[in-house]
């Protein structure tokens, strides 16, 4: 202001005037011509977007077809799914009829805070695996209906690289020894198992697959808890186990956890640690008749995730609400999105016809075992990139010092956020 | 001084010139390179923002990211702007015009506890929001105004008080008094004093004020996310994180949202800026 | 104050309070109370029993509050949301400080350097959720341009998304906020140097004073209140970092960028049941933090 030029006093309050008025004209074109938002009767949350949101908009349609109840589908990612809900409940206004989440202990801490509505007289639990219904129970109240599964079976292979090779497949530890020697053995065969990189989580699924096999599917649920600490004999143990596998070379160098499919086809490794979605990847997915997997055998547990849908007791829409429950606990809802590829139905009653015989067999397994969450995944925080960091480094040196590596990760363990 | 030291010294002040010339040109480049980047990005293509927006090789300029970025499914950008404004222009007006009256019995009056009153209102604009929020979440959810404009908006209105009332009582300290004074001979109340005479002098005070304002409340976060919950009222600054998803990024509509978010204030202050400046100079300290 | 004019003063009390009361309803309701009320709450437990200073010793015993061990051991970040914050404060303020001095002072005698200005300031114009997407893009492996710059002169192999790593990501967000904040230092110091008579640099010029003891001797004494808010400012900027962090990892990875505001935020609405108590007590360390700076800046800014 250091000159008198420019634009007097009474310009400027001009522009001012000019900028507040078409700033208030925009205001009210954009209100004139937005459609007004709709509202529709029911209001699901979840974490899908993408094909899997399209998957569940399809089964939907069917639920407004049948009811005539409008439902609208809104997706979070996973932080924002976590503080949106509760702090919902909390300010006692459910904008949510209904919450389609994988995480049984948060369900039931939203539960023990009395936000959810029981479940239980709204569904058929003969028509599902006890162990899924069982993670969601508090004082014989169900607050959550199993919809989806999705599971990290066991260890992949191209079945005609066994019976090319006269591999079969194990029944017993024992058994997946020698497997791990035989193949080993084989002209070409650079490791046993592949081994996939990413940030990390390969590397901590195959762990996981070997702490659950071998140590019992408890044990993996007391780590998370806290229950047991990973200094223990039963947890040294299995890392013992699995570093002597290294050692001996059966796990090969980390790679591209995609690009390791395309190995394992071609025959450089005979076999491949992965949650069922690997069968979206080349050239598994367009071999399907091809691929099979075996888990650990002996394990009775096994990593991953069902999707439970629970209804906020706050919800201004019950009646209609408990009509979207019972859907999604039905049969029809859960067939359509198995039909749409990728993933198991809870329920006992959809058709295997439903399935890809692969997925089906995926989904017979899971059946069999108690599904408990991802460690790390559960843990979060520091816990999770230690464990990475530090399952990196045992698989590029085996013979590291045990001890101080599980003292590490019981230093960094807390407590599971959900 | 000899000839040649009066030589050597221009030439030396010659020398810093150019070397300020250089650095300050440098320090604009390096400062606008961020927001060139974005418009870049947010009109070429994702596969040349991954290629680096800086290479011209390939350039096949598209708009595509705004229309994506204003009919997000998630979080449409239209209505994200329409909801900030709805928040943003009453919380503007509304403490611009508390704060005058409160300012100017500040400035004018005499009474008891005025000091004291005064310091204190003026030591509340260093509270930060996070002092605040867990009480007004509780309040707000007993008055019902959890997840309601109008609860945000008294909020917003109640922090810009302490800084907009000492603003504006140092303006008025220094506004000559002689017009109220005759105005008040002449028998007019106070309120017509402050209202037809007070307030048109106020205008350029007021003008620092609603820039200020208007940028701190539009860019708000903060408050938006913890009383704001429902998807269709979410505010501007709200859908950005959404767009933004986690693990890939379409840096095309997130580039097009952001500047179609912050395109609001920048207007405000390239065209306020005067008032902007003067308003931060005078030791409004909203940062 | 000035001496007020005695007829404009009301003789009852009714007319100031008039004019008054909107602003102190307001600012009693949402501001005044809920400040009482946060550090009240800090005092009480989960079940609303008092219990007096434990929250403040339960959230230093927190890791992900109060870390120094990894610091310590020279390891990578985390090092809990309170050691983040002081690491920002120690390596923001005197950058930003300095390089707001240094534009403020060096602009003022460049052509064009109000319009340099402008640009430099841009970066308090924009929402912090904005400003977060600039630095997560800046960043970024493939489409950011530091590390093009780094192909550039050869060192491509250290190109990484920066963001994504817990030892640089804290690192990587305080350099940000420097080019986001600097403009608002400047531009108090700008204001600032205006307000410094000319006659006074004239007079120096005469004595034959070089450039530097002018700077020295007398713009930066001159100053001084220009600086108490800056530095007050500024200090209160970076304990209250939230959406930057929030935009770009909220908090991770592992923790790596937790800052204190951040760290009450889950504390309050995303533990179940929500845990005000520690909530409140990381708020009330946060403002105690800035009280000292607040409560003197603030008042050299009334008795002005």
């Amino acid at each position: 202001m250091k000159r008198n030029k420019g634009i007097s006093q009474a310009g400027w309050m001009a522009i001012v005037a000019g900028l507040i008025i078409i700033i208030a004209a925009m205001g009210v074109v954009l209100y004139l011509t937005l459609p007004a938002p709709e509202k529709p009767t029911l209001t699901v949350f979840s974490l899908w977007s993408g094909t899997e949101e399209e998957n569940f908009l399809e089964a939907l349609e069917t639920f407004e077809e049948d009811t005539g109840i409008s439902v609208r589908h809104v997706g979070y990612d996973t932080l924002e799914l976590l503080i949106t809900v509760p702090t919902q409940l909390q300010a006692g206004v459910a904008i949510a009829d209904v919450v389609i989440a994988p995480w049984p202990s948060w369900i039931l801490s939203l539960a023990g805070e009395d936000y959810l509505t029981n479940v239980k007289d709204m569904i058929d639990t003969t028509k599902f695996p006890e162990t899924y219904l069982d993670v969601v129970t508090a004082d014989s109240a169900i607050y959550g209906v199993p919809f989806k599964v999705s599971g990290k079976p066991g260890f992949w292979y191209r079945t005609s690289f066994f019976t090319d090779n006269d591999l079969t497949v194990p029944t017993t530890y024992n058994e997946f020894e020698t497997l791990l020697a035989d193949i080993s053995a084989i002209d070409g065969v650079d490791a046993a198992i592949a081994s996939g990189n990413g940030v990390g989580w390969p590397l901590s699924d195959t762990t996981e697959a070997f702490i659950v096999g071998l140590g019992g599917y408890q044990l993996q649920l007391d780590l998370i808890f806290g229950d047991e600490q990973f200094n223990s004999t039963a947890v040294k143990d299995v890392f013992v186990e699995l570093a002597s596998l290294l050692q001996a070379g059966y796990f090969s160098v980390p790679d591209d956890f995609d690009a390791q499919v395309a190995k394992v086809w071609d025959g450089t490794y005979g076999i491949y640690f992965q949650g069922s979605f690997i069968t979206a990847f080349e050239p598994f997915a367009s071999n399907l008749d091809d691929v099979g997997f075996f888990p650990l055998p002996e394990t009775d547990g096994a990593t991953g995730a069902v999707d439970y849908a629970i209804m906020p007791a706050l919800t201004k829409h019950a009646d209609e609400a408990q009509q979207l429950i019972e859907f999604l606990a039905s049969a029809e809802a859960q067939e359509i999105m198995v039909g749409l590829g990728g993933f198991a139905a809870a329920h006992t009653d959809v058709p295997d016809s439903a399935y890809s015989s692969i997925d089906l067999e995926v989904l017979q397994f899971l059946r069999t075992v108690t599904i408990v969450p991802d460690l790390d995944d559960a843990i979060g925080g520091t816990f999770q990139t230690t464990f990475w960091d530090q399952l990196k480094a045992l698989w590029v040196t085996p013979t590291m010092d045990l001890d101080t590596l599980l003292q590490t990760l019981q230093d960094e363990w807390s407590a599971p956020s959900f | 001084m000899s000839r040649l030291n009066i030589v050597a010294r221009l030439k030396k002040a010659k020398r810093f010139t150019i070397l300020t010339h250089v650095i300050a040109w440098a320090v604009s480049l390096i400062w606008i390179i961020p927001f060139l980047g974005v418009v870049m990005a947010s009109i070429r293509p994702l596969p040349e923002i991954l290629n680096g927006w800086w290479n011209f090789e390939a350039f096949n300029p598209t708009l595509r990211g705004f229309f994506e970025a204003w009919n997000h499914p998630t979080a449409p950008l239209s209505r994200a702007l329409l909801n900030s404004l709805i928040v943003t222009i009453p919380s503007t007006f509304i403490p611009i015009l508390v704060a005058a009256l409160g300012a100017y019995s500040f400035a004018r009056f005499k009474f008891p506890t005025r000091d004291f009153l005064f310091l204190t209102i003026v030591l509340l604009q260093t509270i930060p929001q996070q002092m605040a929020i867990i009480p007004i979440f509780n309040i707000m959810i007993n008055l019902g105004l959890w997840n309601n404009y109008i609860g945000l908006i008294l909020v917003h209105s109640a922090f810009a008080l302490p800084w907009q009332i000492l603003f504006l009582r140092n303006f008025f300290s220094v506004l000559p008094v002689e017009v109220e004074e005759a105005a008040r001979i002449d028998g007019a109340s106070y309120f017509k004093i402050f209202y037809k005479i007070v307030l048109p002098l106020t205008l350029p005070a007021l003008a620092s004020l609603t820039a200020l304002q208007f940028v701190w409340v539009w860019n708000d976060f903060f408050f938006a996310i913890i009383l704001i919950s429902s998807p269709e009222l979410k505010l501007a600054t709200q859908a950005v994180p959404v767009i933004k998803g986690r693990l890939f990024i379409d840096w095309n509509v997130l580039s097009a949202a952001s500047i179609i978010v912050m395109i609001i204030p920048i207007a405000i202050y390239v065209a306020l800026q005067r008032y902007y400046v003067k308003g931060i100079a005078a030791g409004a300290v909203k940062g | 104050m000035k001496g007020e004019p005695t007829i404009m003063s009301p003789r009852q009390i009714t007319t100031p309070l008039l004019f008054l009361t909107p602003a102190l309803l307001l600012l009693t309701i949402f501001v005044l109370f809920p400040v009482a009320n946060t550090i009240y709450i800090s005092l009480l437990n989960q079940e609303g029993e008092f219990v007096g200073l434990d929250n403040y010793a339960e959230v230093f015993g927190r890791r992900d509050f109060w870390n120094p061990q990894n610091l310590m051991e020279g390891k990578s970040p985390p090092y809990g949301a309170s050691i983040h914050n002081g690491i920002w404060i120690l390596i923001h303020l005197p950058l930003s400080v300095f390089f707001g001095l240094l534009l403020a002072v060096l602009l003022r005698e460049v052509k064009g350097g109000a319009i340099i200005k402008s640009a430099v300031f841009l970066g308090m114009v924009i929402p912090m959720i904005v400003g977060g997407i600039l630095l997560r893009f800046i960043y970024d492996k493939e489409a950011g341009i530091l590390n093009g710059l780094l192909r550039v002169v050869g060192l491509g192999h250290l190109a990484r998304t920066w963001t994504a790593f817990p030892q640089t990501i804290l690192l990587a967000l305080i350099l940000g906020s420097v080019w986001i904040w600097t403009g608002f230092c400047m531009i108090v110091y700008s204001a600032g140097l205006e307000g410094i008579p000319v006659d006074l640099f004239e007079a120096a010029k005469i004595d034959g004073a070089s450039r530097w003891r002018i700077f020295w001797r007398i713009t930066v004494p001159m100053l001084r209140p220009a600086t108490i808010v800056v530095v007050t400012m500024t200090l209160l900027w970076e304990l209250k970092i939230f959406d930057i962090v929030w935009v770009i990892q909220r908090g991770g990875p592992g923790g790596a960028s937790n800052v204190m505001a951040l760290d009450m935020f889950l504390d309050a609405f995303f533990s179940i049941p929500p845990n005000f108590g520690t909530a409140s007590a990381i708020a009330t360390i946060l403002t105690i933090m800035t009280f000292g700076f607040a409560a003197y800046m603030v008042n050299r800014m009334v008795k002005s």
